[in-house]
């Protein structure tokens, strides 16, 4: 059942309406790694980041630019889950539809997996604005599954606002910037994170860095200090540069504080000011450097796409990783699309 | 001979009874007493427990099914009919509606002209182990020990023979504690709850006493029975100082470790089970032949209770036995016969060891309350009861007629054409229903309006939440407003489910690698399934549902986990999802199966509707699969309706359940299609 049809322009309408169906058909097929399903599904991923053919309904959303992707990552157990439901029903308030893709560990031993969010989200079931699709990392180990890039496609022509949770451990929280237009790094009071993230460099990935489960009291405080502190370290050694926009969004006065968040999400408290503020920066981003910085994500994305597919021989039979890259930004900027250009740089011949 | 004389006196007898409705259930308490009962031990059905009316959406297919409906102060009248309150001894298995259940308990002593002060008796009013194991909680963790606090405020003034809480690790042991995790959960659970009454104030430190006198224990007792026994000693030992130390108590009276018992029912088999009834009296001599650590009442399951659910005659034998144990032997005329035995003090001295550093962990993390919250005990229990499952399946623990000894002569008892089981009348549903909506009509409503104003006021505040919910039982406010009134003011909670990795993480991977290489048939299982993802295009993925208000998710926790082992891609929910929920998840989810759990006897309502919601979905063509306590004509139903397969708990091989799971899928259009 999880074959695309033929006519992917028809699913790709369907799904642009919002038919939930045809989305959570789409996302299974995005998952299929049959090679005979390989065409399909980028004809499909390419149908979707076109302007639909017909008049655009007022129910219909285009997949870019004005749809918006926001990563989540952070360990496991300091709440991301509850945090994204929390994000998701504030969203639903101010009357933006939201798509959620949340990501758990396969066991390397079964390839099997336990997908436990839906349990921990308690979403409203009735509510059609909102989707939520639980996913494996699959052979992906460490990573975002390939099959992510395609399924954050797929809700992004469907819904305002997509969510990727992933499981918070491996390079999952740096791969995640690739996909999303910002990306929220949670921690917990108290469990010495932020000494591990400056040294993991994982100080570089976030937009906003949020200390989640504020009710502990004196132990956050503590927590959002430290890592005021690490990020003023980070940016006087030229990692991260405060981005202008960001200065109305905090609940601090000094220009390194600017990202620092403190969050409870069991008690729905302090979540608003976060998303109000992500969707304002995203909003207010200058055109010229809203464009830029997706053709620099779907650059990496494409990048990350092709090396998971084909490894670093591929690379190399490409003639190298700059070579790759720098073909790869010069389609982009004649107007290649990803998927496009993805089906070509996996054309047979070329790696024969 | 001064036989009499030299005798002690045998605990109090009950039998866990309830069904239909309260008129129903009264009659049988009437005969079970003229038995020779000496106390009632109330079930009630699980809308009562959950804080729902009959005639709520959530209640469909549950009213008086495992236990006796009480909605408002006529049912609970009803059921005491011609019962003189203050002569009885009540334990009533109540937890998130505790509060309310007594009061309409007290609401009924007080319309009767009896004094609520010489009332005897127990609510149950654990909410913790709900989280862990039964799963019937409302609000939060910290939202009901507030609640089971108020309880134990009010019942230390104004019932003082009452017991106020029964710290239950039984249910523990159903989820698959060890016994020294029963020990320890059930100690730290106490300790949240002695705490929690002390930062109130109302109490008198010099009156703390008397609190923690008050705090009973409800235990459980499985079949390696010296161990059980031992265990108990441990409990006595490990209670003394825990209130001497922790609270200060010098009273010897008053750090006594008092209990109640239920023997083990997660241990009787659907294969040959009149063998249950052995099992039994071996689970019962473990609580009654330490005299110094002996129960003051003992409730003993039916040996059918793996088949459905027990009818009177069945829980008469269970009586029996206890009488026997107590009238017959000679049991009761000696002292402890283990003092001493270095054997005895030798187990029982490492149980409390690992019991108490298991204490100290939990301590760690900031008490049984962060510890619930943050899902580590739920995944330690998952984990005992994995390992537990894993030792039958493998017969490394023998198993009686189950995995050792399995070829039998047929059984008279129950080789009818009936099953030997009480099947509750379907109508009692639309009866409950109609018996409500006639109770509604004859009330006040402005007095009621104002009483249910009053509790959500008081929930608000930090008044004790009795007074309020006593006053609204004697206004005729039903159970369903009752829990209206916590849902609106504290929320609904979900419970961690215990499947997703201990929270508290150190090392990176949340998968540790594996140490030991896989059986041979797991293996075979997972190269099939492999194929089966190979042909699919992606990994077979099941949804795991526990479709109404049944809270015992310890076999659907071992069903997801094993599918995760074979290689399935498993979405589990959690409890108490509508059949709506359910079809709805399973096409957001994209999932190749459906597999329900069902322990209530719900289960020919509620698959129905799953099977019809999902067709509503376009979802005819998923296979389910329900498992549960399912009678035997009950399963021919179902397979009659559409369902794929049908599991009971004869079907303890997990390995055998995963292999018919993955031929269904081979065998299934969705793959045979490609």
């Amino acid at each position: 059942m999880t074959a695309i049809p033929t006519d992917t322009t028809a699913l790709a309408v369907q799904i642009q309406q919002r038919d939930r169906r045809a989305v959570a058909r789409a996302i299974s097929a995005m998952e299929d790694k049959r090679d005979t399903q390989r065409t399909a599904q980028l004809d499909l991923l390419d149908a979707l980041t076109q302007p639909p053919p017909t008049q655009k309904p007022a129910t219909q959303k285009l997949a870019t630019p004005d749809s918006i992707c926001i990563g989540i990552t952070g360990p496991p157990g300091v709440g991301k889950s509850t945090w994204v439901a929390a994000m998701a029903r504030h969203l639903r308030r101010g009357g933006r539809t939201v798509g959620i893709v949340a990501v758990d560990p396969s066991s390397p031993r079964s390839g099997g997996a336990l997908l436990g969010d839906r349990a921990r989200m308690d979403l409203d079931p009735d509510d059609d604005g909102l989707f939520m699709r639980s996913v494996a990392t699959g052979g992906d180990l460490g990573g975002i599954a390939s099959s992510v890039y395609g399924m954050v496609t797929v809700l992004r022509a469907a819904f305002d606002v997509v969510i990727v949770e992933t499981t918070g451990v491996g390079q999952t929280e740096v791969e995640v910037t690739h996909l999303a237009d910002q990306t929220l790094l949670i921690i917990q009071p108290g469990s010495g994170d932020t000494l591990q993230f400056i040294k993991a460099g994982i100080m570089e990935v976030p937009d906003q860095l949020i200390v989640n489960k504020s009710d502990m009291g004196a132990v956050a405080v503590q927590a959002a200090q430290d890592l005021r502190m690490a990020l003023h370290v980070e940016q006087q050694a030229g990692v991260k540069e405060p981005s202008s926009n960001s200065s109305n969004s905090s609940n601090s006065s000094n220009s390194s504080e600017l990202y620092v968040w403190t969050t409870s999400a069991t008690h729905n408290d302090g979540i608003g000011p976060v998303v109000d503020a992500v969707l304002h920066q995203v909003a207010t981003l200058p055109e010229a450097m809203r464009t830029a910085q997706r053709r620099q994500r779907q650059a990496v994305a494409v990048m990350n796409l092709f090396k998971k597919e084909w490894g670093q021989r591929g690379v190399r039979h490409m003639g190298g990783h700059s070579v790759l890259m720098e073909r790869i930004h010069s389609e982009l900027q004649r107007g290649t699309t990803p998927w496009r250009l993805l089906q070509q740089l996996e054309r047979p011949d070329v790696h024969r | 001979m001064s036989k009499a004389i030299d005798r002690d006196p045998p605990w109090i007898m009950r039998t866990y009874a309830g069904h239909s409705t309260a008129q129903a259930s009264n009659a049988l308490f009437r005969n079970n007493l003229s038995r020779g009962q000496t106390g009632l031990s109330v079930a009630f059905d699980l809308p009562t427990q959950t804080g729902y009316d009959a005639d709520h959406p959530m209640a469909t297919g549950e009213v008086g099914k495992v236990g006796v409906p009480i909605g408002h102060l006529g049912d609970m009248d009803a059921l005491f009919k011609d019962i003189p309150l203050e002569q009885m001894n009540t334990s009533m298995t109540i937890n998130a509606t505790a509060p309310w259940l007594l009061s309409l308990y007290v609401a009924l002593a007080q319309q009767r002209n009896v004094d609520p002060s010489v009332l005897r008796g127990t609510t149950q009013n654990d909410v913790i182990k709900e989280f862990l194991s039964r799963g019937t909680y409302v609000a939060s963790p910290a939202h009901s020990l507030r609640l089971t606090t108020d309880v134990v405020n009010y019942t230390v003034r104004h019932i003082p023979k009452w017991n106020p809480v029964n710290i239950c690790s039984y249910h523990l042991q159903e989820a698959g504690a060890t016994p020294a995790q029963e020990l320890a959960y059930a100690l730290v659970t106490a300790m949240a709850l002695l705490d929690s009454v002390k930062a109130t104030g109302h109490i008198d430190t010099a009156d703390f006493g008397r609190v923690v006198g008050r705090i009973s224990f409800f235990v459980n007792a499985g079949i390696r029975f010296v161990e059980e026994l031992c265990k108990m000693r441990a409990f006595v030992a490990l209670w003394d100082r825990l209130t001497l130390e922790r609270y200060g108590v010098t009273e010897a009276k008053y750090r006594r470790f008092r209990y109640g018992v239920q023997v083990n029912s997660l241990g009787l088999t659907e294969q040959q089970p009149e063998n249950n009834i052995i099992r039994i009296v071996m689970e019962m001599l473990a609580v009654t032949l330490s005299k110094d650590a002996r129960a003051r009442a003992v409730q003993l399951p039916a040996w059918n209770e793996a088949l459905g659910l027990p009818r009177p005659w069945d829980q008469q034998w269970s009586l029996r036995t206890q009488q026997i144990l107590a009238h017959e032997t000679d049991l009761l005329e000696y002292g402890d016969l283990f003092n001493g035995s270095p054997v005895v003090e030798h187990k029982v001295q490492e149980l409390m060891d690992t019991a108490w550093s298991e204490v100290q962990e939990v301590l760690k993390q900031g008490g049984a309350v962060a510890a619930v919250e943050n899902g580590y005990i739920k995944h330690q229990l998952v984990q005992s009861n994995a390992r537990r499952l894993r030792a039958i399946e493998q017969g490394v623990q023998t198993v009686v007629g189950v995995n050792r000894f399995t070829g039998g002569e047929a059984s008279p008892l129950v080789s009818g054409d009936q099953d030997a089981i009480l099947v509750v009348d379907p109508a009692v549903e639309e009866q409950q229903k109609a018996a409500l909506s006639q109770w509604r009509s004859q009330r006040n409503e402005t007095e009621v309006a104002r009483c249910i104003q009053q509790l959500r006021d008081t929930l608000d505040s930090q008044e004790n939440i009795m007074p309020a919910s006593i006053e609204a039982a004697r206004a005729g406010v039903t159970t369903g407003e009752w829990g209206q009134a916590l849902r609106q003011c504290y929320g609904e909670y979900r419970a961690p489910t215990g499947l997703a990795g201990a929270p508290k993480m150190t090392t990176p991977n949340p998968v540790a690698p594996n140490t030991t290489a896989p059986t041979e048939a797991l293996q075979s299982l997972r190269e099939r399934m492999d194929r089966l993802a190979d042909r699919l295009g992606r990994r077979p993925k099941i949804l795991v549902g526990k479709p109404g208000l049944d809270g015992h998710s310890n076999g659907a926790e071992q069903i997801a986990i094993k599918a995760r082992d074979v290689g399935f891609d498993v979405v589990y929910e959690g409890i108490r999802v509508t059949p709506t929920q359910l079809a709805r998840s399973a096409s957001d989810e994209g999932v190749h199966l459906v597999g329900l759990s069902i322990l209530s006897g719900s289960h020919p309502i509620l698959v129905p509707e799953v099977l019809r919601a999902m067709k509503a979905h376009n979802l005819a063509h998923v296979p389910v699969v329900v498992g549960g306590i399912i009678p035997t004509q009950d399963a021919d139903l179902l397979r009659s309706q559409g369902v794929a397969r049908v599991y009971t708990p004869k079907d303890f091989q997990l390995n055998h359940i995963m292999e018919d799971l993955i031929s269904l899928l081979e065998q299934d259009p969705q793959v045979t299609k490609e």
